[in-house]
């Protein structure tokens, strides 16, 4: 049927002058600012966002399958890998695991030690979180700072465990390495001296009207849906859920130590922003207080099953000899049965779950990421905000995709 | 007044001026805080985890004595060991062939911290990029030399002697804590 065209001007008039349509834009996955290799099809209405769909899966490598032909330890430095900018945590929320499904806990300075360099990493994480968040915006600076105060700390994790990212040093039963004096020392200065750098970071941003402008209302999630879509971490908190795990069921030297829980009420962009700049001054007190406490003692269970004997004593000792080669090459025997830990790092609440059949490697091992579902609150975060605000989306839930695609 | 003052910050860009005093003094006063890198090495702490090396003692001889526990522990299947009976003296055995794939290794340290006679240790060799990649494939004598090179003062070689019976009866009078079970 041919169509007829309108000839009046009356008849002209009442169609519409302009085609319009919904535009299919891809982002990424080679976009610097989607924090790795992410892609978003996202479809658009003029400069709204209408619908968008994540696709995950660039930087799968596989972890949870290699997990299942190694040995329980040999784990640990795949688990640095997850989560690139924030190893310990991952060493630590999977030693965690795995300490649960042997029954086994740590001595009283072991959980100290722990409870310092995980509040240590979080204030990198955040840092990290705070610098990309800002340049995602366009404030530079801040990124330059941020980065600054992080080489400090990474430079104490050198000193700590001989690694700045690739940290390895949790162990089943303990850690690998005590603190030396210099890191203390190092440690403390940097505690006592960090409020003048969240100044500085507040000087930059707090009142400035650009950053105002694209945080505040921005990606709105209430407390409710926050829940239901699974949220955790800051994230949750922005939102005014009162839910951290280091409160809820506290491990390490968290329940020793008096600290509290910011919360959000908006659950804007700017609450989540609000929440972890807070959380940066509760970490300092953390330390502060684990620094203060910190018993004498053992860094390491004395549990040769399951944690290498001290080296000297393989070296005069036949029995730990013997742990020793048993320990290296077949691992420890772990009791049949499953087990689920979180823990509460920085990006959210990230869990091992570890299903054993007896013996020395797990039989599955699944890893709850908080930036994988995260990522699935993403759509209904970005509905009806303009394409410019995707970026500061990505850079809200603090993703990385190395922990997000496993 | 308040408003006033709200509308002179509006108008005046206050909060971006404050900024700019902020970087401006960082310019000015604040001392320079990078590296220039090639030139300038960085100071690296004890006990940093490089290449992996073997090592010696003082004699000349290498320490390492086959056992392949360093093969089971690596989490990245790197190490190869081959072990073989010394021709010289029959009880002893040696590393035949032994064969660290650098392009595999993750430099996690577990290898150093299984090996029974600390052959073994990390390096503060780090500047590995080459463009031959069987460079990378390091072999007994390569680690060796760089050994030789990181760790020059080396340790005697042991004898069977009291002195280590001694120590034996004193680390089992140090009482190491046990763990407690039944709580995680
Ligand atoms: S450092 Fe780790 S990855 Fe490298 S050879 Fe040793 S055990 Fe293997
Ligand atoms: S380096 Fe050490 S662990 Fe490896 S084969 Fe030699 S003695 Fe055994």
């Amino acid at each position: 049927m041919a169509v007829e065209t309108p000839h009046t001007t009356e008849e002209k008039k009442t169609l519409p002058l302009l085609r319009t349509e919904e535009l299919l834009l891809n982002l990424g996955p080679q976009h610097p600012s989607t924090h790795g290799v992410l892609k978003v099809i996202l479809t658009l209405e003029g400069e709204k966002v209408v619908k968008s769909e994540p696709i995950l899966g660039f930087l799968h490598r596989g972890v949870e399958k290699i997990a299942e032909t190694v040995t329980y330890n040999q784990f640990i430095p795949h688990t640095d890998r997850l989560d690139y900018v924030c190893a310990m945590y991952n060493n630590f929320a999977y030693v965690r695991a795995v300490e649960k499904i042997l029954n086994i806990s740590v001595p009283e300075r072991a959980e100290y030690l722990r409870t310092i360099v995980a509040e240590v990493q979080r204030i990198i994480g955040h840092l990290f979180w705070l610098g990309t968040q800002a340049l995602d915006i366009g404030a530079m600076t801040v990124f330059f700072f941020t980065f600054r105060d992080r080489e400090v700390l990474l430079d104490l994790f050198e000193e700590l465990c001989g690694a700045r990212l690739t940290t390895s040093w949790y162990r089943v039963g303990g850690v690998e390495r005590d603190f030396t004096q210099k890191f203390i020392d190092d440690l403390s200065r940097f505690i006592e001296s960090f409020h003048t750098k969240i100044e500085e970071y507040d000087t930059l941003l707090v009142n400035n009207r650009i950053w105002l402008a694209r945080t505040k209302d921005i990606a709105v999630i209430s407390g409710e849906d926050a829940v239901a879509y699974g949220l955790s971490g800051s994230v949750l908190r922005g939102s005014g859920v009162d839910y951290d795990l280091r409160k809820v069921s506290p491990y390490g030297a968290y329940d020793k130590v008096e600290w509290s829980v910011p919360l959000g009420t908006k659950g804007d962009t700017y609450d989540r922003y609000w929440v972890r700049m807070e959380e940066l001054k509760e970490s300092t007190k953390i330390i502060r207080q684990c620094l203060a406490q910190l018993p004498e003692g053992e860094y390491k269970a004395y549990l040769p099953q399951v944690v290498a004997p001290p080296k000297e004593r393989v070296f005069t000792d036949m029995e730990s000899m013997i742990y020793q080669f048993k320990l290296y090459t077949d691992g420890f025997k772990v009791p049949e049965g499953d087990v689920y830990c979180g823990t509460e790092a920085h990006k959210g609440e990230l869990g091992f779950y570890i299903v054993s059949q007896g013996g020395g490697k797990p039989y599955r091992l699944k890893i709850r990421a908080p930036s994988f579902i995260h990522m699935g609150a993403f759509d209904f975060m970005a509905k009806g905000y303009m394409i410019a605000d995707v970026i500061t989306i990505f850079g809200t839930y603090d993703i990385v995709m190395g922990e997000c695609d496993r | 007044m308040a408003m006033g003052r709200s509308l002179f910050k509006t108008v005046f860009f206050s909060e971006i001026l404050q900024g700019l005093r902020l970087t401006m003094k960082h310019l000015i006063k604040g001392k320079s805080i990078t590296e220039l890198y090639p030139h300038q090495k960085p100071d690296l702490p004890d006990g940093w985890r490089g290449a992996i090396v073997h090592l010696r003692y003082d004699d000349g001889t290498e320490k390492c004595v086959g056992c392949a526990l360093c093969e089971a522990a690596c989490p990245s299947h790197c190490i190869t060991v081959i072990s073989a009976e010394r021709p010289d003296l029959p009880q002893k055995r040696i590393a035949e062939t032994y064969i660290l794939d650098m392009t595999k290794c993750v430099f996690c340290g577990f290898c150093v911290q299984a090996c029974p006679v600390t052959a073994l240790a990390s390096s503060k060799e780090y500047e590995l990029a080459t463009t031959d990649k069987r460079k990378l494939v390091m072999t007994k004598d390569t680690m060796l030399t760089l050994g030789d090179k990181y760790f020059p003062i080396r340790e005697k070689r042991p004898e069977y002697s009291d002195e280590k019976i001694n120590l034996y009866e004193k680390l089992k009078a140090k009482n190491y804590p046990y763990a407690k079970k039944g709580e995680a």
